[in-house]
């Protein structure tokens, strides 16, 4: 899919900043893969996957980058 | 069928739980403490003469028609305020009764006009009964003066006013304060000057009247009459029905002529309503039979072609061929559709079937997506379920009602009037919105604190609240340990006592005094029972998820949840929002809210349906745009909606559709969304169709059909027809079969069963087994999480990237006004107009004169994404900095500046806060001159569709 990947990224550290709350950071990243992979379609969740491989996951934030790193599709 | 009228016991039931044993007329009669001899009387079918009482309001005293004799009382005492005792003996009619009666009813009539034969109440006056049953025969007065040359007030466009009728009984004038509680009516003047006046001697258009229709529903002449039934005479059967606006979702008598609706009258037996309406439900319904409505199906192969009326058959084989042609050319995920909040649960449930079934992905989304899906995904996560937690009744026993970013009594006009009379009776109330809603003073009602808060600042401001909570030692710690997990609990203590979260800290943020912030979270904190009642003010922001669990937070910190007169309540937009979000129309859960991937539901689901299902959530609405713009989502199936108009950033989704190959629409009338459309399937309203709807408090109340489909089928049946074309088979012969499908499915509807809607009435979801009669207050021993606890969640305040700057100084909120529904497609096309026919801008004094704005004047609102004109109303309801609009009208283009910020959770638009800047301009924007071009092209290739 070649949804915008600005959006996605957008998307995926506004989670992150939802569940960056938690001072276990390990929590908080697998509450982000979580939300993730249990609402966004396939073809979004494999952009993202792309972008962390192929650009360092440019323009993610920390948490997120953790976060995409940890799914599986 | 049959009118069967409803009884009126002239006086409302008692709630006591003593009982009192009496004897009326020589019969025994047991009844709670407190009631009226009228209603105790009544209550054994002996129905005392009456007129100034009807059992929708107080009792009053003053017809002296109801008067009765009590073994050992003194004098004639009105049967309608004296209250039974243990032992009374009560006699309600020997000679001297009928002589007193007779007496009074002859003054009555001697200032009447006998016009009885043309009269509009003929055969529904109470007066003419009464005339009747007190045997009047004759009139010995001939006053010289009377009233019946006072002259008609035909302002409203609904119902008139016909002073030469009445009869002063104070019952419109007590509607009006104690079933509406807008007090716009009064009794002027003395003695024979008294008279029923709507404010200050104003007609009812220009009074404060809201055209509720509880005075019209009161009175018992022809003095307030529907418009309707003066023009078509009395209506001749009933069937009761379930009103398709607000999620209220008030009962109605759809009173007929044939197929011809007269009347709706609000269902006094409604439990959501009981007999009361606004003026949407109870005359707003002509849009049904609109000479706009569309009956025939229409094609096209592209938007730039008129249209083509077909039959019903080759419009469904257009439609289906061009779905199975795009997954052919462009996979099976490249197309999806949208289930709607206005039509039944049966209909939605249909349509999430098709998409999953037959098309064979989870791309189907709602509304839901755009309004309350913050409140399904917060209140799911810390309480287990995706719903609301109590009844509207509820309400009557809170002692301070906490209203955040909701505003009822325009958007759920009914239920908010049952607040304001809790709030009458002493309740105290703390309104949380940046904008002066009418609930912070109207009479007899004065928040005791509105807490003014900045657009997009929700979130700091509950923190604060549960800081105060929290670091004041108010936390209900019984509750805490006994119903949530105490882990998270501990966690979000320690999270919210830090010092940031203090009102003192956030006071900059939210521009909220530090001291109101402690006060009124002292005040709910220490309540005997505390309620939560929220809107759109709180979930269309980029934090609305956030803000619902921390509201969540709150009430479970207080112990503010599980028995009557607390909890949290969403109130939800549409009449059916909370029914179509039941039958899973999001994207990732199957009907139930389960997830798409959970095995058991998966396994269960495609047995059922007899197809492969995909475990992989779908698109939502905005990634289907997205994905239309990347030409990997080419075809749409929209039952019902309006995205074209309601969607955030319109410029954006108006490209999306004209990028898709095949857009369906199923609508009752050409809408924004169709002039972009391929195929037209005509739908049907809800007076023409038989299913449910689930309000906002989780009932299934019946929708019952009145008249036979305009264009032939129920929207289910068109969904069946397609699906079957389709190639996945639907044979459901009426809805009742689709919902035994659904309580098969979903076990909080295991019980529901159209017998049991039709025995109760309604139906509260959780709905268990066949013994339960639904659930009114959720959550009472356990919360329905898998371990039953509650959970605290964190909720860090994360500032809106939608921000002010130089060149957008003002924020930008959005709301709704009583008179229009939602995108207005119904209520522009009824005489509401006549209250409010464009959305207006207000704005604060100050921001106006800085740009020399004047009432009255065009003024541009442009923000990052887009421009639009609107007339301004300089106003004090909004703070410096802060403008305001409705977006019922589809030229005025509030979208067209609204952005694509969204909530992290679930992307429901942050329609609250479009950070614009507003200048005085002398003609229309670019998009709004482009919008009109567009509509009269598309209004000319509709009307060559029969020519085709």
């Amino acid at each position: 899919m070649s949804m915008k990947i600005e959006r996605l990224v957008k998307m995926a550290n506004d989670i992150s900043a939802f569940f960056d709350a938690d001072p276990d950071k390990t929590i908080a990243a697998e509450g982000v893969k979580n939300h993730i992979s249990r609402s966004w379609e396939l073809r979004m969740r494999q952009a993202i996957i792309d972008h962390l491989k192929n650009h360092d996951g440019e323009g993610l934030s920390p948490l997120a980058k953790t976060a995409v790193s940890q799914i599986i599709v | 069928m049959s009118m069967n009228k409803e009884k009126d016991f002239g006086t409302p039931a008692s709630a006591a739980t003593e009982m009192v044993n009496l004897e009326i007329d020589g019969f025994k009669v047991t009844v709670p403490a407190g009631t009226s001899v009228m209603r105790a009387a009544a209550s054994i079918g002996i129905d005392i003469p009456k007129l100034c009482a009807t059992d929708s309001i107080e009792p009053f005293g003053s017809c002296r028609l109801c008067v009765v004799q009590i073994e050992g009382g003194r004098g004639l005492p009105a049967s309608c305020t004296t209250p039974v005792f243990e032992g009374m003996k009560a006699v309600t009619q020997n000679k001297q009764l009928a002589e007193v009666r007779r007496g009074v009813m002859e003054l009555y009539i001697s200032d009447h006009p006998l016009d009885c034969l043309t009269c509009s109440a003929n055969g529904d006056c109470e007066l003419q009964d009464m005339a009747g049953a007190v045997g009047l025969r004759e009139v010995r007065y001939h006053p010289i003066e009377t009233h019946l040359d006072a002259k008609k007030d035909t302002s409203n466009p609904y119902f008139s006013f016909d002073p030469s009728k009445c009869i002063v009984c104070s019952r419109c004038v007590r509607a009006c304060e104690e079933t509406q509680g807008t007090f716009a009516l009064t009794i002027d003047g003395r003695g024979f000057d008294s008279k029923v006046s709507p404010g200050q001697n104003e007609d009812f258009l220009s009074s404060e009247c809201v055209s509720c229709g509880a005075c019209v529903q009161a009175c018992p002449t022809a003095t307030l009459m529907e418009n309707n039934v003066i023009e078509n005479g009395q209506p001749e059967h009933a069937i009761v029905t379930t009103c398709a606006y607000c999620g209220v979702g008030c009962s109605f008598r759809a009173e007929m002529k044939g197929e011809q609706v007269i009347r709706m009258v609000p269902n006094k037996d409604g439990k959501a309503n009981h007999g009361h309406s606004c003026v949407k439900g109870r005359f707003a319904f002509g849009y049904a039979t609109h000479k706009d409505r569309i009956t025939k199906p229409m094609i096209r192969t592209s938007i730039q072609d008129a249209w083509k009326e077909v039959s019903w058959e080759e419009a469904i084989t257009y439609a289906a061929s061009e779905m199975k042609r795009i997954q052919a050319k462009y996979g099976k995920d490249s197309v999806g559709g949208l289930t709607s909040s206005r039509c039944t649960n049966e209909e939605a449930y249909l349509v999430q079937k098709l998409i999953r079934a037959g098309f064979g992905n989870n791309n189907v989304d709602t509304c839901a997506r755009v309004c309350h899906s913050p409140t399904g995904y917060g209140l799911k996560q810390t309480f287990g379920e995706s719903s609301g937690t109590q009844d509207f009744d509820s309400v009557m026993k809170s002692d301070v009602i906490l209203v955040i970013g909701a505003n009822p009594t325009d958007g759920h006009p009914v239920f908010g009037s049952q607040m304001k009379k809790r709030l009458r009776q002493g309740a105290n109330l703390i309104v949380v919105d940046p904008r002066e809603i009418d609930l912070v003073k109207t009479p007899h009602v004065q928040a005791d604190y509105h807490l003014k808060l900045r657009p997009s600042t929700n979130v700091a401001l509950i923190n604060a609240l549960a800081h105060v909570i929290v670091s004041e030692g108010l936390v209900d710690e019984d509750f805490v340990n006994a119903r949530c997990e105490v882990a998270s609990f501990n966690k979000w203590r320690t999270f919210i006592a830090d010092e940031r979260h203090s009102p003192e800290a956030t006071e900059e943020i939210t521009g909220v005094p530090a001291a109101d912030m402690r006060a009124a979270a002292r005040l709910y904190a220490t309540a005997k029972n505390g309620a939560i009642y929220y809107g759109l003010g709180v979930t269309e922001h980029s934090q609305g998820s956030t803000m619902v669990i921390g509201i969540a937070n709150l009430a479970m910190a207080t112990g503010n949840l599980g028995r009557d007169g607390v909890g949290v309540n969403p109130l939800r937009g549409q009449n059916n929002v909370q029914g179509s979000c039941d039958m899973g129309s999001f994207p990732h859960e199957l009907p139930g809210y389960r997830h798409v991937s959970d095995p058991e539901t998966h396994d269960l689901f495609e047995k059922t349906w007899g197809a492969k299902l995909s475990i992989n959530p779908g698109l939502r609405i905005p990634n289907m745009f997205d994905a239309a713009l990347d030409n990997t989502f080419m075809g749409l199936y929209c039952e019902g909606e309006d995205i074209a108009q309601s969607d955030p950033d319109i410029t954006h989704v108006h490209a999306a559709l004209r990028a898709m190959e095949c857009v369906i629409v199923q609508d009752i009338f050409l809408n924004e969304t169709a002039k972009f459309a391929h195929v037209f399937l005509p739908g049907a309203s809800f007076l023409e169709k038989d299913g449910t709807f689930t309000n906002a408090e989780r009932r299934i109340s019946p929708v019952r059909k009145t008249m036979r489909p305009l264009a032939g089928y129920a929207d289910w049946e068109v969904t069946q027809m397609l699906s079957n074309a389709l190639g996945y088979p639907m044979n459901y012969s009426h809805p009742s079969e689709i919902m035994a499908e659904i309580a098969s499915l979903m076990p909080t509807f295991a019980g529901v069963s159209y017998a049991k809607i039709d025995e109760l009435g309604s139906i509260q979801w959780p709905c268990y087994d066949e013994a339960s009669t639904g659930t009114p207050i959720m959550h009472t021993e356990e919360f329905l999480r898998d371990n039953g606890k509650g959970l605290f969640m964190l909720t860090e305040f994360v500032a809106t990237q939608e921000r002010v700057n130089g060149k957008f100084p003002l924020i930008l909120t959005t709301g709704r006004i009583l008179a229009h529904y939602n995108v207005g497609a119904q209520t522009r096309r009824t005489e509401n107009n006549v209250w409010h026919s464009e959305d207006i801008l207000e704005i604060h004094p100050h921001d106006a004169e800085d740009r020399g704005i004047n009432d009255g004047d065009w003024v541009g609102i442009k923000s990052r994404v887009g421009e639009t004109v609107l007339h301004a109303l300089v106003s004090e309801r909004v703070q410096p900095g802060v403008v305001y609009t409705t977006f019922h009208f589809p030229e005025s283009g509030a979208n067209v500046i609204t952005t694509d910020s969204s909530d992290w959770a679930t992307n429901c638009p942050e329609y609250k806060v479009t950070a614009v800047q507003v200048t005085k301009v002398t003609q229309s924007s670019e998009w709004q001159q482009g919008y009109r071009a567009f509509t009269e092209n598309q209004l000319d290739l509709l009307a060559q569709a029969s020519n085709v």
